[in-house]
């Protein structure tokens, strides 16, 4: 069993490292940019089809969003650098990682709409304004957050790497007595700190802080259009679509998570696995968010 | 992911909506997929002395796009497209800020020849899709030779451009021919390898990824 899940590891390590090396995912992003055409044509003849009367056209628009929702987290993200990161760096279960993706997509469909519909509402008054205030704000806030689940998962792993080290040991002796195959459950205390309410809603909040252009795109016209209520629903639609994909990609991060440390086995290689994960996901998540926060802040 | 300093003017100009969903993009345009679409083309016009002397630059917006900016512009689609709207729509377009380098980029083998700003700024509306059209004096004509070649690209790739349009000749171009060469993702590979090797997830790189998605024209002359 657990050669299986090292050859299976290996396979899928070796797979994902053929694929970068090939350049084959700059290809999928240009492939899924010639979807994106596609689509928002299909969503502004939607719109225009609602506006001239057309009621069949509404349901349209809420299925076209769901898909266009889907294929655009297809593409490089934040979201799910965070997600997987976090998954990866921690030992929280796929129902978790899967309520924090579903979250977080929800999240960041309500803040389009506020922004969109917030600034649009003000501007009459303050169209510069509000849209400079939103250009200053929100890169280096949202950077920030991204830095910050960063911080907190090289802060956990490091300090697992200290008195932690002495129960994750007897951890694993409770586990080396189970069956082969059985799902390495975390400790209470792993748990604990993995699950923390903090570190879930600092990724809810870091995923939801940077809304999705498509949803932006079509917030502005349906509000110019005066169609507002179609607009939100069909942005809460497109957040169901990135929750699908994201969720996706959380279980699979799980997932690979759980082979790795079934194929460590219950040796010092394990102990050592968690804290280790933390420490390179955390740093990286951090080194990337806090560049660009850096990068953004107008020196 | 983009970052202000690489940041730069486009097309569209900032105004009412679009302005408001340009700032409000920028953070956005984390997730670097393009968002407008322009198809179009490029057409030659050679000069008395059979030098090539001006390109003739045709942008067709996708549905999306051409919806924002006739809103934004209060203009309906539905109705023929007066004078006035006509000048409006195409001075939108083809007011360019200072380092806008127009998208449209011509080589003469390793030498980037100069392109004057926008002239003869034209607009209509096709199938509720707009079209701008201008033109660019190249800054000093030449014969085209084997090397000659026009790149259509946003380096952000923020804008796709396709080249969906025959390229047309005019003037005295005998033994001219132009060839559009579509960007083929199957034959990339090493060139994605060369120039895109070192970039990180989440960051679309300057001057790369748009060009190396670029349809192009080829010129030749005997």
């Amino acid at each position: 069993m657990r050669l299986t899940a090292a050859v299976l590891l290996a396979a899928a390590g070796a797979a994902a490292l053929a694929l970068w090396l090939s350049g084959g995912h700059h290809l999928l992003f240009w492939w899924a940019a010639r979807w994106q055409h596609a689509l928002q044509d299909a969503l502004a003849l939607r719109i225009q089809d609602i506006r001239a009367g057309r009621s069949a056209a509404f349901w349209s628009l809420l299925g076209l969003c769901a898909g266009y929702g889907f294929l655009h987290a297809v593409g490089p993200g934040h979201g799910k650098l965070l997600i997987s990161g976090a998954a990866i760096g921690s030992r929280a279960t796929a129902f978790r990682m899967g309520l924090v993706a579903v979250a977080g997509s929800l999240a960041q469909a309500a803040v389009a709409i506020g922004l969109v519909y917030g600034a649009m509402a003000l501007l009459e008054l303050t169209a510069r304004s509000t849209a400079e205030a939103a250009d200053r704000w929100i890169t280096p806030v949202g950077n920030l957050a991204v830095a910050l689940v960063g911080a907190l998962l090289l802060a956990r792993g490091l300090r697992a790497l200290g008195p932690a080290r002495a129960g994750r040991g007897a951890a694993a002796q409770g586990h080396a007595a189970h069956h082969c195959g059985h799902h390495h459950g975390p400790t209470a205390a792993e748990a604990a700190a993995a699950d923390s309410p903090g570190t879930m809603l600092a990724l809810i909040a870091a995923m939801a802080i940077r809304p999705c252009t498509g949803a932006l795109f079509v917030l502005v016209l349906a509000w110019r259009m005066d169609l507002a209520g179609a607009g939100a629903a069909a942005v809460v639609a497109m957040g169901l679509g990135t929750a699908v994909f994201t969720l996706i990609v959380a279980t699979l991060a799980v997932a690979g998570r759980d082979a790795a440390f079934l194929a460590a086995g219950d040796g010092r290689a394990a102990r050592l696995l968690g804290p280790g994960l933390q420490i390179a996901v955390g740093g990286l998540i951090f080194g990337i968010g806090g560049t660009l926060a850096l990068a953004a802040l107008p020196l | 992911m983009r970052q202000p300093r690489n940041r730069r003017p486009r097309p569209l100009r900032p105004r009412l909506t679009l302005s408001i969903l340009a700032c409000l993009l920028a953070p956005a345009a984390v997730e670097a997929h393009p968002h407008i679409f322009i198809d179009g083309g490029v057409d030659f016009r050679f000069d008395e002395r059979g030098r090539l002397a001006t390109l003739e630059v045709t942008w067709i917006y996708d549905a999306m796009t051409s919806l924002l900016m006739l809103e934004d512009l209060g203009i309906d689609a539905a109705e023929p497209l007066g004078a006035s709207d006509r000048e409006r729509l195409a001075a939108y377009q083809t007011t360019w800020e200072a380092g806008f380098d127009g998208d449209s980029y011509l080589w003469d083998g390793e030498r980037r020849i100069g392109l004057s700003g926008p002239l003869e700024p034209g607009a209509e509306i096709r199938d509720g899709l707009v079209v701008i059209t201008f033109s660019r004096e190249v800054e000093t004509p030449f014969r085209p030779g084997p090397g000659t070649v026009t790149e259509i690209y946003d380096p952000s790739y923020f804008t796709a451009y396709a080249v969906t349009d025959i390229p047309r000749l005019e003037g005295p171009v005998d033994g001219c021919r132009a060839e559009v060469v579509p960007f083929r993702p199957t034959a990339s590979l090493q060139p994605l390898l060369d120039r895109l090797g070192a970039v990180p997830i989440d960051e679309t790189p300057d001057e790369a990824l748009g060009r190396l998605f670029a349809d192009k024209v080829r010129l030749a002359c005997d």
